[in-house]
């Protein structure tokens, strides 16, 4: 990488850059200390610099006045008082800003050109920023190292603030503080779900390394339901949200599912379906008492023949499925990808876990939530997309309309209206109208109910029904708050009332007579259950004879609500239209009745792979739950998969599917001895499970260079990966696994920095692969020197001395300061310099294994004694010559105090005084493992006060010592 | 040891210790909202029968210490083990069971659920799909083609 210099000041204010210049008294070192990689710090590549005193260039307050971390403070002072601080750089095109890896000491403010967050190599770009943003607030904040690059794409003009900058500047100026530690969290939020995944097996992944660079936050205000809500609630929000990815043609919402989610579209076009509904199917239902005019619900057996017509189109900066989120109904319509799409996903139990500490939020929001599916409401019915987004031609009759929106209409109203509640006013009237679908299309153009305004709509349910509301008598006053959260909470009565069982809602429909028995019949949703228990009128009643006693302390109902969203959100039972007519207490409860989690927890105890997939083919409910991964991912049914014991049935053939239905659910994955499985398989895993952190490959020995290339590509989590004797692989294959989850690492990366710089790989094991040499000793030390923490390479015969001995090139730092297992079993030519070199890289090893290792001598013995302070377990079985009395008198002196476990198994030159220096160092501390069998030089005597020992001892010691004799 | 009144859908009243009924998340969390009162807690969801049974399971598990690092222990113990006082307690038809199921899941009785759940587990383990129906009383609603192509999928169950 280059690193050009930039010849001109891009300032284009001449006279104050040139004052500028020559008022400066900053250390140039420092600066350049900060921006610029150490290994490219050579004189003459010191990049221009500008840095700022009086008087600040009205061009530049301007741009910071516009930067978007500031122009939400409009602040003079602050900007003045930053201006002072801030160093300006400039760069010239492929200058590098900030090199992966370094120290992270200064925050960037963006202020011309445009940058590139790309890998160390510079080889992938992650995102692109223009001016206007800033970079590296993260490594300020977090305290990391920067672990992407960013190199500059056009010239660049940029300020910088140092840490201590910050600290002198923020304290003085608490929101603009807020600001950037909240855009810092936000960033490092979704850089953590980007990284921790929750994308569909679908996602295609050349899709994701494209960042929405803009901030969350800008991003969650434009929903008007948001608008008013304090900075702080938006922030919580923003932290909640999780990106995901849609590949074409999937659907993201289906109509009349339980909607969870609203999804902000960051990029691509998300198309708004309505389903199409062939007029065989309709089934009109008996005239309702009110007017006479039919209702059409769908016929749940048009459910798997659906024809779809475009509502609408959603792009990017835009959002759908907020309706759902925020008000517990069905899903008013389906939403499906056209392109890749991406989306920002904010789920109902994390909005509510946000809004419940907001409590004069609710309000605001149900409000706003309630006026949109008015407004959707009244939408659909003057087929009036045009607020909403652009309308495909196709969407042009209202008789189209009908068929499709209809049942949801039905629902909406009554949830909107409490009927039984209403009193002999005119409103229901009016209400029920709204809800005759049928002959509210035949009119066209519509529409007498437009004319009901949506506000006015649901205020009249608070004001026409005191004397029935269960809460009214809670809260006198009856401010607004209190009917939203009733008429939200208590779930519309009449709607719900199908089969339910609360008095109050029997008491409800003896008062108001004929409508709600006939509404009944229709409803086609179960009652929600936590909130049932409050609909006792009596029991209210009583509790709020109690709190008239104690003082109006605090509203119930503000004090209840939290709780009764949690059980809303955690316990709702399936919607499902089609099993909707069963409902609890009616009827006998079947195994089809229990809900998705409930099933999913059933599956997870049944904790046999092949058993869990065989009831796909039980009935098309549990299919379509079990393949349908998203839905039951919170359960953690498929989160470990062990495949071992199909190893027989397991080919590239089988595995596709299976693999597909498991998707991004698996985080550990034993494929132990699945032999037939080739590349294919691999490739299959990497590109639908970015999750996966455990691997086990051992012994799947048709696994090339290649399928590991792919894993390093789809897997950047893995941190355990097993390829044990598969033996096609080369030093090539290790190359391309190891830069490969290397460069994952500025991946999601937004401004540079990211924890690690290193991969997360902790735990390989390459036993068996014979073809592996020095070269992949040195790919280790290259990208994993920091995260690996067990190495096995048992039988890698063709790794020498000279592997480790690059391990030690620097004595005085290790370069494997993690690494704590090692096991170096058969390799047979290593000798007393190779563990030498070891205690140099790797002086923190607690366990090792040097099985077999027979060109070891006493040197070896020393070296453990002496250079490894933490080492606890020693296997030196079949080591020869290594093991001698003296040597084993050295270990004893060395760490016999800390060591657990020592095998000499095998070591001819072992007698009796080495074994008893071991004991008497070892075993009145730690030691519960020692095994001296085969040992030919140790008496027998020996043995039999050891057995004794053995015997007897461990009651006093208060733990078990294996000795093997 | 003060008392907590029960009212099951059926309107029929359990009068219980609290630390019995507070076996519930769901009452435990109302208790808390509503502080001390006589006044009986409606259950709609859950009926005479199965609110009884409930009720025994709680006064059997009333000193079980709380489930911390419930998940955990889950793992470790993994599956299907079930103590023999819950194995007995759950001989009962299927209808009830999924009814106990279901309101320990309304309660939030999580220890319960588990229980329920496991039951429910060793019922479909080692069966095959078309015992699982018949286990179950499910209608097998896939076409030909679908079954088909299902059962080809999962060839590789079979083989162990």
């Amino acid at each position: 990488m280059t690193f050009v210099q930039a010849k001109q000041p891009i300032w284009n204010n001449s006279s104050s850059a040139s004052s500028v210049a020559s008022n400066e008294s900053m250390d140039l070192r420092q600066l350049f200390y900060v921006a610029s990689p150490k290994d490219t710090s050579s004189s003459a590549s010191v990049p221009g610099d500008e840095t700022l005193a009086t008087p600040i260039p009205d061009d530049l307050r301007e741009s910071l006045r516009s930067h978007s971390l500031f122009i939400r403070t409009q602040n003079e002072t602050f900007i003045e008082h930053v201006a002072r601080r801030m160093r300006l750089r400039q760069y010239g095109t492929g200058d590098v800003i900030i090199r992966q890896g370094d120290p992270s000491k200064a925050l960037f403010l963006l202020l011309r050109g445009t940058v590139r967050v790309c890998s160390q190599d510079g080889e992938s770009v992650y995102a692109e920023l223009d001016q206007g943003n800033f970079f590296g607030e993260i490594g300020i904040l977090f305290s990391v190292k920067r672990t992407a690059s960013v190199i500059a794409k056009t010239k660049c003009l940029t300020a910088t603030f140092t840490a201590e900058d910050l600290q002198c500047i923020l304290p003085n100026y608490p929101e603009v503080e807020k600001i950037l530690r909240y855009e810092a969290e936000e960033r490092w939020a979704m850089l953590q779900k980007k990284l921790h995944g929750g994308t569909p097996s679908d996602v295609t992944s050349s899709h994701d390394d494209s960042l929405l660079m803009g901030s969350l936050n800008d991003l969650v205000v434009k929903v008007p339901l948001f608008q008013h809500l304090p900075e702080d609630c938006i922030h919580k929000l923003s932290v909640m949200i999780e990106p995901r990815c849609y590949a074409p043609h999937r659907m993201i919402v289906e109509k009349g599912e339980t909607g969870t989610e609203m999804y902000f579209v960051t990029s691509g076009i998300v198309e708004v379906l309505g389903e199409k509904q062939p007029s065989a199917n309709v089934t009109p239902l008996p005239s309702s008492p009110t007017g006479g005019r039919n209702i059409t619900i769908l016929s749940s057996s048009d459910a798997d023949k659906k024809q779809y017509v475009t509502l609408a189109k959603v792009t990017s900066g835009q959002y759908f499925g907020e309706i759902g989120c925020f008000l517990d109904i069905p899903r008013v319509a389906s939403a499906r990808a056209i392109t890749n799409v991406e989306v920002f996903v904010l789920s109902r139990a994390s909005l509510w876990s946000v809004i419940a500490e907001y409590p004069e939020i609710e309000e605001h929001i149900r409000d706003k939530a309630f006026e949109r599916l008015l407004s959707w409401d009244k939408r659909a019915k003057l087929g009036d997309w045009s607020s909403y987004t652009t309308i495909p031609s196709k969407f042009t009759t209202n008789r189209q309309v009908e068929g499709r929106l209809s049942p949801m209409q039905i629902d909406v109203k009554r949830r909107r209206s409490p009927s039984p509640n209403l009193p002999e006013s005119a409103e229901p009237e009016a209400l029920m109208s709204g809800s005759q679908e049928d002959t509210l299309y035949d009119m066209a153009p519509p529409s007498p109910d437009s004319s009901i305004s949506p506000r006015p709509t649901v205020l009249t349910v608070k004001n026409t029904c005191p004397s029935v509301d269960p809460y009214a008598p809670l809260t006198p006053t009856s401010p607004p708050k209190q009917s939203y959260l009733s008429s939200s909470l208590s779930p519309p009565s009449p709607c719900s009332s199908l089969g339910s069982l609360s008095p109050a809602e029997e008491t409800g429909a003896a008062q108001s007579g004929e409508p709600v028995s006939k509404l009944v019949g229709y409803e086609t949703r179960k009652r929600r259950l936590s909130v049932a228990v409050w609909s006792d009128p009596g029991l209210l009643q009583q509790v709020a004879n109690i709190q008239q006693k104690e003082g109006p302390a605090i509203s119930l109902l503000s004090n209840l609500s939290p709780t009764g969203m949690q059980f809303e959100s955690k316990r709702h039972f399936k919607t499902d239209t089609e099993e909707g007519l069963q409902v609890p207490g009616k009827g006998v409860p079947r195994i089809l009745d229990l809900d998705v989690e409930i099933m999913a927890r059933i599956w997870k105890h049944v904790d046999d792979i092949a058993q869990v997939i065989t009831c796909r083919a039980v009935c098309d409910k549990w299919n379509s739950w079990l393949v349908a991964s998203s839905k039951i991912s919170d359960s953690g049914l498929f989160e470990k998969v062990d495949l071992s014991r199909w190893n027989h049935g397991l080919n590239d053939e089988t595995f596709a599917p299976l693999a597909i239905i498991l998707g991004d659910r698996v985080k550990e994955l034993n494929l132990h001895n699945c032999f037939h499985l080739t590349g294919a398989s691999i490739k299959i895993i990497a590109r639908g499970n970015l999750n996966i952190t455990s691997l086990n490959l051992s012994s799947c020995w048709e696994i090339t260079d290649d399928a590991l290339a792919s894993l390093a590509a789809g897997c950047p989590f893995l941190d355990s990966l097993n390829l044990g004797n598969c033996r096609k692989i080369t030093d090539k294959g290790i190359y391309k696994l190891l830069s490969g989850l290397t460069s994952h690492e500025g991946r999601t990366t937004t401004d540079g920095s990211i924890p690690t710089e290193s991969s997360t790989l902790s735990d390989l094991c390459l036993s068996y692969c014979k073809s592996l040499s020095d070269q992949t000793m040195r790919y280790l030390l290259l990208f994993a020197c920091d995260s690996l923490e067990t190495l096995n390479i048992q039988r890698c015969t063709s790794i020498t001395d000279d592997g480790f001995l690059q391990w030690a090139s620097d004595r005085d730092t290790p370069s494997f300061p993690n690494l704590k297992h090692i096991n170096l079993t058969d390799c047979t030519f290593l000798t007393d310099a190779a563990v030498s070199a070891l205690a140099i890289a790797a002086p923190n090893l607690e366990t090792t294994n040097l099985t077999f290792c027979c060109a070891l001598t006493d040197l070896t013995l020393e070296t453990l004694a002496s250079q490894f302070p933490n080492l606890r377990e020693v296997d030196m079985a079949f080591c020869g010559t290594a093991v001698s009395d003296s040597s084993l008198e050295l270990l004893s002196e060395g760490i016999g105090a800390q060591l657990e476990a020592l095998s000499v198994r095998g070591c001819v030159g072992v007698t009796d005084v080495g074994v008893k220096a071991i004991f008497h160092a070892a075993v009145p501390h730690h030691l519960r493992y020692l095994n001296i069998s085969q040992c030919n030089g140790v008496s027998s005597e020996c043995r039999m006060s050891l057995e004794h020992i053995h015997d007897e001892e461990p009651m006093e010691l208060g733990r078990p010592v294996n000795i093997v004799l | 040891m003060s008392k907590v009144t029960l009212t099951s859908s059926d309107h029929e009243p359990f009068i219980v210790d609290k630390d019995v009924a507070e076996r519930s998340v769901l009452i435990k969390n109302m208790l808390e909202d509503v502080g001390e009162t006589d006044a009986p807690i409606p259950l709609p969801n859950v009926n005479s029968k199965v609110l009884q049974k409930v009720i025994k399971w709680c006064e059997h598990h009333r000193n079980d210490p709380p489930a911390t690092a419930e998940d955990t222990l889950d793992d470790r113990k993994k599956n299907t083990e079930i103590e023999e006082w819950d194995a007995k307690f759950m001989e009962v038809d299927q209808e009830t069971l999924f009814e106990i199921i279901l309101a320990a899941n309304y309660l939030d009785i999580k220890p319960l659920l588990d229980v329920g759940c496991k039951t429910v587990a060793n019922m479909i383990k080692g069966k095959t799909p078309e015992e699982i129906r018949k286990t179950f009383n499910i209608v097998n609603d896939f076409t030909p083609e679908e079954e088909a192509q299902i059962k080809k999928e999962n060839e590789w169950a079979e083989d162990r």
